[in-house]
C-alpha cells in the first residue's frame, strides 16, 4: 500500500453535525477513558521523573489505537487505514505544536504560547493535507480524475447518510 | 502532595474532555482522510500544558513541550508504520507494533538527547 493513493484522495472537505451525533455513548466513554488515563500517566511521570519526561506522554497516540479499532470493527480495515493516513499529517502538526509551545511560552506567556501552538498544529496539518492533495491530484487534471474518485464520494455519502 | 493530586485529577478530566471534543469534530468532518488529522489533535497536549502553566508557570510548560517534541516524532513513526500494517494484521496488532515504534523513537530519542 502506497502512503498516498491518488484514487482515494477525495476532493471535498466538509462538516456534517449529524455524523457527530451518530457516535455511540459507549465509544465516547472509551475515548474519554483513554484520554484521562494517558493524561494521568503524563502527570504522574511529570511528578515522579520530571516535567520534561512527562512531556513525552503529551504526544502519545492516546486515542488513535482505540479509534482505529472502532473503525475497523464498524467499517473496514481500509477505512481505518485511511484514518491513520490523516493522522500522519496530524502528527507532523503535533511536532509544530510542540516546537511553537517550547519557543513561545517563555517569551509570550502560557496563554499566547498555547493558543499559537494550537494554530500551528492546525495550520501545519491542514497545510500538509491540502499541499499533498494538490500534488497527487495534479497528474489527474486531464479529465480522468473526476471519474476515478467515484469510490471516495461513495464513502462520503455513506458517512453522511 | 495535595497539589499533585489536584493537578493530576484536573489534567485527567481536561484530557478526557478534549479527546472527546476532538473525536466529535473528527467524526463530523469528511472525507475520512481529512478527519484523520484530528486523530492526532493536541488534545492531551493542550490539557497538559494548560495545567502545567497554571500550576507551575511558563517555564515548566516550556520544558514539557521539549519532551513533547520527541513524543511527536514517535507519533509520526507510529502512524507511518500502522498504515500499511492494518490491512495485513488488523488495527489491534498494528497499533501494538506502532506503540513499540513510538517507545523506540520517542523514549529512545529522549534518552539519547538528555541522558
Amino acid at each position: 500500500m502506497r502512503l498516498f493513493d491518488r484514487q482515494d484522495f477525495e476532493p471535498a472537505v466538509g462538516i456534517s453535525a449529524g455524523d457527530a451525533r451518530k457516535i455511540r455513548r459507549r465509544d465516547l466513554l472509551i475515548r474519554f477513558a483513554f484520554g484521562a488515563a494517558i493524561s494521568t500517566v503524563a502527570s504522574l511521570i511529570s511528578i515522579l521523573v520530571g516535567i520534561r519526561a512527562g512531556g513525552l506522554m503529551l504526544a502519545f497516540p492516546a486515542i488513535l489505537p482505540a479509534t482505529l479499532t472502532l473503525l475497523e470493527q464498524e467499517e473496514s480495515k481500509r477505512y481505518a487505514a485511511e484514518d491513520d493516513l490523516g493522522s500522519v499529517l496530524g502528527a507532523i502538526g503535533l511536532a509544530a505544536f510542540a516546537g511553537v509551545a517550547w519557543w513561545l511560552i517563555p517569551r509570550a506567556g502560557g496563554a499566547v504560547g498555547i493558543v499559537a501552538a494550537g494554530l500551528a498544529w492546525f495550520g501545519t496539518a491542514t497545510g500538509c493535507y491540502f499541499s499533498i492533495r494538490a500534488l497527487v491530484a495534479r497528474p489527474a487534471g486531464s479529465g480522468a480524475s473526476s471519474g476515478r474518485r467515484g469510490g471516495g464520494h461513495g464513502r462520503a455519502r455513506r458517512r453522511s447518510a | 502532595m495535595t497539589r499533585d493530586v489536584v493537578t493530576t485529577v484536573l489534567q485527567a478530566i481536561a484530557g478526557g474532555v478534549l479527546v472527546v471534543a476532538f473525536a466529535l469534530l473528527g467524526e463530523a468532518l469528511k472525507p475520512k482522510r481529512f478527519a484523520g488529522l484530528f486523530s492526532a489533535a493536541p488534545s492531551i497536549a493542550i490539557a497538559g500544558l494548560v495545567v502545567a502553566a497554571v500550576a507551575g508557570g511558563d517555564k515548566p510548560a516550556s520544558r514539557a513541550a521539549i519532551g513533547m517534541l520527541f513524543g511527536a516524532a514517535g507519533f509520526v513513526g507510529f502512524s507511518v508504520l500502522v498504515r500499511p500494517l492494518i490491512p495485513r494484521v488488523g488495527a489491534v496488532t498494528a497499533s501494538a507494533f506502532g506503540c513499540g515504534v513510538w517507545i523506540l523513537v520517542a523514549v529512545g530519542g529522549y534518552l539519547l538527547a538528555f541522558k
